[in-house]
């Protein structure tokens, strides 16, 4: 299984590695925003959030990349020949995919957290306010990767680009329909569930 | 896992994630039509306006051709109902500091600013400030010092004498002693940091008659509703009139502030007694599209705006006085505005509201027949839930709801309690006809093409019962799942059969195999003659039917 995994992460290392930059730079516009205050590093902020925004747009490419790769190479096939079954290798596809949203998402709150509790007052509405919105978001990026999944298990590259941008954005959007609270947990939720149950019964029903 | 089970689940998976994507989008479309009908009647009707001049004390009993000609305009702001109604704002209003629902509220993230917060924990209300000192060098210093405050009065220290508030709704102006309303405790108290007090008013009698919810500042979704208030600066007899003698607008100038009831009154209270005052004050909501309007409770209204109207008499020593209020609400869709102003008796001294029309005219027909067409598309399931709960709605809940449609016509209609239940069940259902017709034709659509591919009896009965229950994402999970299988012609009865099923799904027939019939000749371990090289005769085989 380790195997498989950094397998895939050699294989995507560039769209796996680019969600890692973009929480790099929002590290940094916090750190700075922290010190030189909200208002002059407003630019910066905007900059960072647009960022992130852009790195779900990444998460998903991540996604399509693995499954239009192996579509088009004929990897999976090739490793059915071996020890390995299809659905191992699509665990350790959607593992990478869930590191690299973690790699993403948890500095960033690791760095709001140390940054609230040393430069803002102790108020308790703070704590749920980061955590909806980093579970929110961690949960928005995985399910922008499973909508990579699903629409990356083609050969036709136009179903590949269109159809990815238009999933893309009604997901997205959900967060703008429901704001970050629980209730738009549970729908993603839902929705990364059935995403991953389409894709696994797509690519384990494949021919070879 | 088997194959049925394996494709059950596939299924399910394509339909919840079919289901999710075309809510959205639907919603989005409905949305964007939402805002081109608010915009249009925008346009159509820019303002409701509103002029008086008989309420204030002066001017009583004489010539109303003196009086000033003062006018309040409402109207509603392009877009901005539509906007303030999403998710992501209302949760960055209700979780924000200083939002209508946070209980922090005063704040900055520098931590040498005020920060005024109920805590949870303790039950007591926090202020945390700063305060000029000088330091014993004789420099100026900054200090910081934190106020805690309970029923029974204020320390500079967490005490549990102090006592707990329970359910705190505070008056968010700043220039006075905060007022508090505890909903556990049913009475006001005023708490003075200065002077380190608390007062405390009568206890409110528990027979459900008082419920506030909002004290001074009586605004929802303020960035839905513009009022203003415009005074000339002559009477109509040319003379100039001054123009600090009125005051309209969120804070009162008196000791008097309006507080709101859940019922939709509006009540006073005496600020120096923490006494309420009753009054015949309500909001009302404006006429629209299957609604009638009048009085209504703060939820069944997108926005709404309370404003104190003050003022100074010529002769009064300068002292502000309670001249009344205005009181302006915008529908649940945000087409419509009403607007009254209240005399200080609570009664109605002039009105005025957006005409209800303008729903059938000219280009807003289209849009609305549109908003129709769309709503039609929705699951006729949940659009059938959305008659349950209608009135139970919040007004700005369609706006951001994916399953059930608050503001669908369904919706409006079941709100529109006039006749009997059953009748206006009917009444409502009638709009549940174009989605009906619609899912009617998918249905039929799907038992042809399973009929066709060749699906048993019961999977067809399970696939139109799907799509009449679910409508168009039943319909897609159908096209995405169907068993994608190219025909070929039955050699019985000349329709397209599946390959992959034993018989012919359209006459029973099964496949004719030819039967494999071993030839009489056979193939020797003998050396051929060199010489002979003509094949040997073989008998040729005999044809299946043989």
């Amino acid at each position: 299984m380790l195997t498989l995994i950094r397998r895939e992460i050699q294989d995507n290392l560039v769209y796996a590695l680019a969600p890692c930059a973009v929480s790099a730079m929002c590290i940094g516009a916090m750190i700075y925003a922290s010190f030189v205050g909200v208002e002059v590093a407003m630019p910066a902020i905007i900059c960072s959030t647009l960022l992130l925004l852009a790195s779900f747009v990444g998460f998903s490419i991540l996604g399509a990349a693995q499954m239009y790769g192996d579509r088009a190479r004929r990897i999976s096939p090739l490793l059915s020949t071996l020890a390995v079954t299809r659905h191992r290798i699509l665990a350790a596809r959607v593992l990478v995919g869930i590191l690299a949203v973690l790699l993403a998402t948890v500095p960033v709150l690791a760095t709001a957290v140390i940054l609230l509790r040393m430069f803002a007052p102790p108020l308790e509405f703070y704590r749920r306010m980061v955590v909806e919105i980093f579970l929110t978001a961690v949960l928005m990026g995985t399910a922008c990767y499973s909508i990579g999944l699903l629409v990356g298990w083609t050969t036709n590259r136009a179903w590949l680009i269109l159809g990815n941008f238009l999933l893309l954005t009604l997901c997205v959007s959900l967060m703008g329909v429901k704001g970050f609270g629980p209730e738009v947990m549970l729908l993603l939720l839902v929705f990364i569930a059935a995403v991953w149950g389409r894709t696994w019964h797509k690519f384990t029903s494949a021919s070879l | 896992m088997n194959a049925r089970r394996h494709n059950l689940a596939n299924v399910l998976a394509t339909g919840v994630v079919a289901a999710v994507l075309v809510l959205t989008g639907l919603f989005w479309a409905r949305s964007l039509w939402g805002t081109l009908r608010h915009n249009w009647r925008f346009h159509a009707v820019p303002e409701v306006r509103v002029g008086w001049s008989s309420p204030f004390l002066w001017e009583r009993g004489n010539d109303p051709n003196l009086g000033a000609p003062y006018v309040l305009t409402a109207r509603p702001l392009p877009d901005a109902p539509l906007r303030a109604g999403l998710g992501l704002v209302q949760y960055v209003l209700s979780r924000m500091p200083m939002g209508p629902e946070s209980y922090v509220y005063r704040w900055s993230l520098h931590p040498d600013e005020d920060c005024l917060y109920y805590d949870r924990t303790l039950g007591q209300i926090v202020y945390n400030g700063t305060k000029k000192v000088t330091n014993l060098d004789g420099k100026p210093a900054i200090a910081h010092f934190s106020y805690y405050a309970g029923p029974e009065g204020v320390a500079l220290l967490p005490d549990e004498k102090l006592g707990r508030f329970i359910d705190p709704i505070v008056d968010r102006f700043p220039l006075r002693p905060l007022i508090v309303y505890d909903r556990g405790l049913t009475r006001f108290f005023a708490i003075d940091w200065t002077g380190q007090a608390v007062r405390k008013g009568p206890e409110l009698p528990q027979d459900g008659r008082h419920r506030p919810v909002q004290i001074g500042m009586l605004e929802k979704n303020q960035q839905s509703l513009q009022v203003m208030f415009v005074q000339s600066d002559k009477d109509r007899s040319g003379r100039h009139i001054p123009a600090s003698n009125f005051m309209v607008g969120p804070f009162p100038m008196t000791h008097r502030t309006p507080v709101l009831d859940a019922s939709g009154r509006i009540d006073l209270l005496d600020m120096d007694t923490l006494e309420l005052v009753r009054s015949e004050m309500h909001l009302r909501a404006p006429a629209s599209l299957y609604s009638r309007g009048g009085i209504a409770t703060p939820k069944e209204v997108a926005a709404y705006s309370v404003s104190p109207i003050s003022s100074r008499p010529p002769g009064g020593g300068g002292t502000w006085t309670y001249a009344g209020c205005s009181v302006a609400a915008l529908s649940r869709d945000g087409t419509s505005v009403r607007l009254d102003v209240f005399d200080p008796n609570g009664r109605v001294v002039a009105s005025n509201e957006t005409t209800v029309p303008q729903h059938v005219r000219t280009g807003g027909g289209g849009l609305t027949l549109a908003k129709l067409a769309l709503e039609s598309l929705h699951p006729p399931i949940f659009l059938f839930l959305s008659y349950f709960p209608a009135s139970q709605f919040e007004a700005t809940a369609g706006y951001r709801s994916l399953l059930l449609l608050p503001d669908s016509f369904l919706a409006m209609k079941a709100r529109d309690k006039e006749g009997r239940p059953i009748e206006e069940f009917f009444a409502s259902m009638v709009f549940m006809i174009p989605a009906l017709i619609l899912v009617l034709l998918l249905a039929w659509r799907v038992d042809r093409d399973g009929g066709r591919i060749g699906l048993s009896k019961n999977e067809r009965t399970a696939w139109v019962a799907g799509t009449v229950v679910f409508g168009l994402p039943a319909y897609i999970t159908y096209r995405l799942t169907r068993p994608k299988v190219t025909p070929v012609t039955c050699a019985n009865c000349g329709m397209g059969r599946r390959p992959d099923l034993e018989k012919c799904h359209h006459c029973g027939s099964p496949w004719v195999v030819p039967e494999l019939v071993p030839p009489a000749w056979r193939v020797i371990g003998e050396p051929e003659p060199a010489e002979d090289g003509s094949p040997s005769e073989a008998q040729p085989a005999s044809s299946p039917v043989q």
